[in-house]
């Protein structure tokens, strides 16, 4: 049942699911980067996470809670989630420049990826998204394996450290 | 009290804070290479206040650059920052930071000025974050609820929302001791802060008369409200009060709002003194045992039985003030203090119970080795988390103030 206390994220997820029928997936994609910094801009510089030697990492995942909730209400994840999650992994196929990409496990890695990405680089430091694991039973993780081996670390490291979080990271100090 | 012994804590304490003052500023929570190697607004501001009452006032003024310099856009100071002023923070909001640093700030002013405020205070480094201090200023009032003219906040000292998330005496103790801070550096500069002041004020009543409760003769911990801006309050879904004793309760007083003599007080601190005083360790834990959240054991905190010891100092009870502050002293470990102090029959319970509940994170294994690993262990105590900055802070400003009071020849 859905309480009206804590009815807005279920509709911002319904809404994401709406607008990829509207407008596609590359404008919501885009989209939820946008929100991303948008929100990354009203709290300035910050480097997310518990450090774990060179890198930092995410114990649970912010979202996992509203996102599950949203799974046991409406069934299976969406077919929209899917299209935007096969569209970013497109297009991430194409890309040169593959260190850059969020590793996504869900789409709402998309927005905080974009958040953590712009609150490191007011505080002078790149980002590069090693590893994340979806909260969603049945899904495996999602790895960049370009930034893997950029941050200088094997992928049984990075699996050591999904072991007791969901989302792995290095802050880049940038000269 | 062993008074040599308390100058040599005293002395050391000195030497800690100094050392753990990064050249940026920041006063780590506790030394690198251990638990807490961050910069803690709400420790930081402590470790400021102690620098002040030490006299060093340039160590004191390099704290709040650091801080005022880390602000967030919003006018937020954050849970945590790394060394450069980065938010590294993982709790949510913790309103009673902003009300630390604007009520340190505002010491600061009056230490530099001293005896001679006019000619002296260092009015220059308020006018350079004059615009930091608005904001501050305007995110304690956007976090106000005009209802009961209290402050909201999800976290406060103990960083427990389940028993802080609403309207905490601490947080609003802080935020209504740097909003009355703002007040005073705003008109030495020359400022219009009539707005501010009137706010303050209704804080300020608010918090005597909400946040007391005569029938109980005490002030209470915490209105629990789960929105800022529920409206009415009494329909917000966590519509409640805390009114388990809390060490904090003396919060009012020890930030000023309410006179250390005055009877609400000084039932509080009996209160406080009377269930939480620890009869088998001494010293003062700051909340009921039942709570079950103290990492390592339940246990008396060293900082809050320095701050308590204030009370009686100022109302010139010195065997009590001894009491308090002969305890600390007899516990510091080489003249350093840990975070607190529980037993071992205490460590293993609560070992027990957050291992079988399944909540033993593993950032806390390094702690339990360093417990077990530490001198007093085998003589059945366990010191958790040593050194942490804080207490030293807190010994300071208490054994000033205890000495000023007791051995002023004036």
């Amino acid at each position: 049942m859905i309480r009206l206390g804590s009815m807005l994220p279920q509709a911002f997820m319904i809404g994401i699911t709406d607008l990829v029928n509207i407008i596609g997936p590359e404008k919501t994609v885009k989209w939820l980067i946008q929100i991303g910094r948008e929100l990354a801009e009203t709290q300035g510089p910050g480097l997310e996470g518990a450090p774990e030697g060179d890198l930092n990492y995410l114990p649970i995942c912010p979202f996992s809670d509203e996102l599950i909730h949203f799974i046991d209400m409406f069934g299976e994840r969406p077919k929209e989630f899917q299209t935007i999650v096969e569209y970013v992994k497109e297009r991430e196929a194409a890309n040169t420049d593959k260190v850059e990409c969020p590793a996504v496990a869900s789409i709402l890695c998309l927005m905080h990826h974009a958040y953590r990405v712009k609150r490191a680089e007011m505080a002078g430091y790149g980002t590069l998204h090693l590893a994340c694991r979806s909260v969603v039973t049945g899904s495996k993780p999602a790895y960049n394996e370009e930034a893997i081996a950029k941050a200088g670390v094997t992928k049984e490291e990075v699996d050591k450290i999904l072991e007791k979080g969901v989302c792995i990271f290095k802050f880049v100090k940038e000269e | 009290m062993d008074l040599k012994e308390a100058d040599k804590l005293y002395k050391n304490c000195m030497k800690i804070l100094i050392e753990n003052q990064h050249p940026n500023g920041g006063f780590y929570a506790s030394p690198p290479g251990t638990r807490y190697p961050f910069i803690y607004p709400r420790d930081h501001s402590i470790c400021i206040l102690g620098t002040i009452s030490a006299g060093l006032l340039s160590e004191a003024k390099k704290g709040l650059e650091f801080m005022l310099a880390s602000q967030k856009p919003s006018g937020e100071f954050s849970q945590r920052y790394d060394v450069d002023g980065n938010d590294t923070s993982y709790k949510d909001l913790q309103i009673d930071g902003n009300g630390l640093i604007l009520y340190a700030l505002n010491q600061y002013l009056k230490a530099t000025g001293g005896l001679f405020f006019e000619s002296l205070a260092d009015r220059a480094f308020c006018e350079q974050y004059w615009e930091a201090i608005e904001k501050a200023v305007d995110f304690i009032l956007q976090n106000k609820n005009d209802e009961v003219n209290l402050i909201h906040t999800i976290n406060s000292i103990h960083e427990y929302p389940a028993y802080e998330h609403g309207f905490e005496i601490y947080a609003n103790s802080t935020c209504c001791a740097g909003l009355f801070g703002a007040v005073e550096i705003g008109s030495a500069l020359g400022k219009n802060v009539e707005e501010w002041r009137q706010q303050a004020e209704q804080v300020k009543e608010a918090i005597l008369e909400r946040l007391y409760s005569p029938r109980r003769r005490s002030f209470i911990k915490c209105i629990r409200v789960k929105y800022k801006s529920s409206d009415p309050i009494g329909y917000d879904a966590y519509a409640s009060s805390v009114i388990d004793v809390d060490a904090v309760e003396y919060a009012p007083a020890l930030f000023g709002l309410i006179d250390e003599h005055d009877l609400r007080n000084v039932n509080t601190v009996k209160r406080i003194d009377k269930l939480l005083w620890d009869e088998e360790l001494g010293g003062l834990n700051r909340y009921p045992e039942l709570w079950d959240r103290n990492n390592g054991g339940y246990g008396p905190w060293l900082h809050f039985t320095c701050q308590l010891s204030n009370h009686y100092t100022a109302v010139n009870n010195q065997d009590m003030a001894e009491k308090y502050l002969g305890w600390v002293v007899s516990m510091a470990h080489n003249y350093m203090m840990p975070e607190h102090i529980s037993t071992v029959e205490r460590f293993e319970m609560w070992l027990d119970d957050y291992t079988n509940a399944k909540i033993l994170r593993d950032s806390k294994l390094t702690m339990i080795e360093q417990i077990r690993a530490h001198p007093k262990w085998k003589e059945g105590f366990a010191y958790v988390t040593m050194p942490l900055i804080w207490p030293h802070a807190e010994f300071i400003i208490a054994y000033n103030n205890y000495k000023k009071k007791f051995f002023s020849r004036s």
